[in-house]
């Protein structure tokens, strides 16, 4: 899992990033086997749009290539530094869409839960993401953060600029509110 | 629509959040195709800079300058030839030096488009006559 490859390289990846900006492309080819899934993954759960996801995941990355050559090993962890650029660009995209069609972030056809029978496998992934859609920003960053990136609250809490109480009350509440809303769907997300 | 109002416990919660991870899909090769060539894009981009940096750094040869500005080195051959034969003149006693005074006397021209050659001492006379 993404976990398993961030914790076993974050280590080198101050030195990666070093080799990179001495043109080392090797280096940046280990960068991305490391953390492109993970920004990938983050950028898919949050814009819930294939296209606008790569797009975040390609200009997080890009921005990371940029700083290579400024880049202090006691500034940030690589993983972090690359979780925030990421959610901020998110961030900035959810708030342009809302601008465009004011309101809350609308429900995609295909990620709303059907009928039971279509809401096997990639559809509890759907339901789940209806119910985080319906979360206040912060407690929706916070659980997807946590929960499927399997980030530390420490380091959640770099990302989002706030405390790890804060953290780990968005998180109390959030997981309060999905347990609420996915009260009625237990048969759909196979927990029956 | 819900049979069960009662909400999810943190076991089904976690179960649930253990699912969609392991359903997380495969990165989509394009996309890493695009940020590797992003990398080496970013990278040459910097390449050219570093050699012109240092060029800028370093300070300009004196010399290469100063050869440069005298149109290289057969105008830097003048310069230095003329100097030589000025110190010369300089150091040397213009009395001993040979046929001096008969050159003025010897230097003819030809005046107003005549064949005719006249001596030096002449000029001053015409331009006395008008």
């Amino acid at each position: 899992m993404y976990l398993e490859r961030q914790q076993n390289g974050s280590d080198g990846d101050a030195g990666l990033l070093r080799r990179f900006a001495d043109g080392d492309q090797s280096a940046a080819r280990t960068l991305v086997a490391r953390h492109l899934h993970g920004v990938h993954a983050t950028a898919s759960r949050m814009l819930r749009d294939r296209t606008e996801a790569e797009d975040v995941a390609q200009e997080a990355m890009l921005r990371l290539w940029r700083i290579a050559p400024e880049w202090q090993d006691g500034r940030a962890r690589v993983s972090t530094w690359l979780h925030r650029v990421t959610v901020n660009l998110c961030i900035d995209r959810l708030r342009r869409r809302r601008r465009i069609d004011p309101g809350e972030v609308p429900d995609r056809a295909d990620d709303a839960p059907g009928a039971e029978a279509r809401l096997q496998g990639k559809s509890r992934r759907a339901a789940l993401q209806a119910a985080l859609a319906r979360l206040p920003e912060r407690q929706r960053l916070a659980i997807m953060l946590r929960h499927f990136e399997e980030l530390p609250n420490g380091e959640i809490a770099d990302i989002l600029g706030i405390s790890v109480e804060a953290v780990e009350s968005l998180l109390a509440r959030g997981r309060r509110a999905l347990a609420a809303e996915l009260s009625g769907q237990r048969g759909a997300l196979g927990l029956m | 629509m819900a049979r069960h109002e009662k909400p999810l416990s943190e076991r089904e919660l976690d179960t649930l959040f253990a699912a969609v991870r392991e359903d997380a899909g495969a990165l989509p090769e394009h996309l890493v195709a695009a940020v590797l060539a992003d990398a080496s894009r970013v990278a040459a981009e910097r390449k050219p800079a570093a050699p012109a940096a240092r060029r800028q750094r370093r300070p300009a040869h004196r010399f290469s300058a100063l050869l440069d500005g005298l149109g290289g080195w057969p105008g830097a051959a003048t310069v230095v030839a003329s100097g030589l034969l000025g110190l010369w003149i300089g150091v040397s006693d213009l009395a001993s030096l040979p046929y001096l005074d008969d050159i003025g006397s010897e230097l003819n021209v030809f005046v107003d488009g005549s064949d005719t050659l006249l001596p030096l001492a002449t000029l001053d006379d015409l331009a006395m006559d008008g």
